[in-house]
């Protein structure tokens, strides 16, 4: 290839839709949410935390979770971070600065 | 380790936002060509190929490696643990060292991301569309959730951030196939605009392009050729959601548990007790200057509440190891290959071949990989002596 050669680019596009499925965990979780204003968590049999939000298995411990409990509207703010600008594909923060 | 191997090739491209001059295979073949060339091997010794790729979309490529699948009849395994692929990839092509199905294996990784118009948008599909997606979680706030809480609960500042990225960039100057040749001071890097709070748009990493690619060859093949002994190599995995990595009784989300399980093994088959002397070089996989405050107590360094000290004895006390001496991933971060780049660099130093990044006296180096979150860690160990 000589220095003068034009490189070739040609245009592409991906532009796929999905219907992503929550599965009945997630499910039963955003239902209790909406209709009695719950959060839920599945407790583990083998470790007994409670996971939040519920989902069908213990990935620590490798056990099905069989119990679920509403685990109160309270939480602990460990970490937070002050999103400055939308990120292509997700929603808008929700918050913006007057500035 | 049973069988004793060594790197004793290392390819690697430059890296820079696109290499528009050539195809993703050509990019392959680029790499794999100074690997073996490095090694003074034909194809024909090589017995297992493995490439590392991580999400399809970034190239708009489909098997985006299948095009450069040379060497007919050998086998081949493509690896894909999103940040962590280029280790992982690395690790399976010494799996087939060390389990004797191979005398020789070729590694390569590829990243074609400057064919993304919109690679961001690639990456903010790669959390879970159940809880995560809305929040929303992605690469960057995912990293801010990190450091600003590292701030609170070990007293790092944002001016700690800055100059571990100014270090990484002054780093790179000496680099020549880094993708980012700026000389930016702490003062440049807090005047860049906040992606998200604490994080500075010069504290993140840039999307680079590049394929690195590694020979790995057991002993009996190694020769007069110039070895990077692989001393320890460990990869840990942890749970997939970030909010479970909370409050548990090892450790807290900052404390990167599988980093700190994955030293551990590497360290204990690489014998290295005191990390502080025993290790000459670190090249990190810290896609975010912030990152790198992590890895200081998981890789034995200090215990994590004397993080912040410890920081300031890299920049005073020359007997402690060299952080990142090719620049790490704030001067190029071609995400596929960057976990594997971090093994190629600290092979280099082992071997004397870093040019002038070249740190005096190196005889053994650490190399990490961070993928999914920080759900996949590796580490690998290599040092000039061979193991026992």
């Amino acid at each position: 290839m000589t220095d003068t050669t034009e490189l070739v680019t040609i245009p592409g596009s991906w532009n796929f839709d999905y219907t992503y499925f929550a599965g009945e965990a997630a499910s039963r979780f955003f239902a209790a949410l909406k209709e009695s204003q719950q959060i839920m968590g599945a407790r583990c049999p083998s470790c007994q935390r409670v996971l939040v939000p519920a989902r069908s298995f213990c990935d620590a411990c490798f056990k099905r979770t069989t119990e679920w409990v509403p685990v109160g509207p309270e939480g602990t703010l460990e970490t937070f971070t002050i999103i400055t600008a939308a990120f292509p594909g997700l929603p808008k923060p929700p918050i913006v600065s007057p500035t | 380790m049973k069988t004793r191997m060594a790197v004793v090739g290392v390819g690697q491209t430059s890296y820079k936002r696109a290499h528009t001059e050539l195809c993703s295979a050509d990019m392959i073949w680029e790499a794999a060509e100074q690997a073996l060339d490095d090694a003074a091997l034909d194809i024909s010794a090589v017995d297992a190929i493995v490439m590392g790729v991580a999400p399809d979309a970034l190239a708009g490529e489909n098997g985006v490696e299948k095009t450069a699948i040379f060497g007919a009849g050998k086998p081949y395994v493509r690896v894909n643990t999103g940040g962590v692929t280029g280790s992982s990839a690395a690790f399976a092509g010494a799996s087939y060292v060390g389990s004797g199905r191979a005398k020789v294996s070729l590694v390569i990784s590829l990243e074609r991301m400057g064919q993304a118009t919109t690679s961001q948008q690639v990456f903010n599909t790669i959390f879970d569309p159940v809880y995560e997606k809305d929040f929303p979680l992605t690469t960057i706030t995912m990293a801010a959730l990190r450091a600003s809480m590292l701030m609170r609960v070990y007293g790092y500042s944002e001016r700690d951030w800055a100059e571990i990225a100014s270090r990484n960039y002054r780093n790179a100057l000496k680099n020549p196939l880094a993708h980012i040749h700026k000389d930016l001071s702490p003062e440049d890097i807090l005047a860049s605009p906040l992606l998200a709070w604490p994080i500075h748009r010069f504290e993140a990493c840039p999307m680079s392009e590049g394929a690195c690619a590694l020979v790995i060859a057991e002993e009996g093949s190694v020769g007069d050729r110039v070895p990077a002994w692989v001393q320890g190599m460990a990869s840990t995995s942890d749970a997939y959601a970030m909010g479970d990595r909370f409050h548990r009784p090892e450790g807290t989300l900052v404390d990167l548990l599988s980093l700190r399980r994955s030293a551990e093994r590497a360290y204990a088959d690489a014998g290295v007790t005191d990390a502080r002397k025993d290790i000459d070089a670190v090249e990190l996989y810290t896609a975010f200057s912030s990152a790198e405050a992590m890895t200081y107590p998981a890789l034995g360094f200090c215990e994590p509440e004397d993080g912040p000290r410890f920081l300031r004895e890299l920049f005073t006390d020359p007997s402690l190891p060299a952080f990142n001496p090719s620049g790490g991933p704030q001067a190029a971060n071609p995400v596929s290959a960057t976990a594997m780049v971090r093994i190629a660099e600290a092979a280099l130093q082992v071997r004397g071949m870093a040019g002038e990044r070249q740190v005096p006296d190196v005889r053994r180096a650490v190399a990490t990989g961070q993928g999914g979150a920080t759900q996949f860690s590796t580490v690998c160990v290599l040092g000039t002596e061979r193991p026992e």
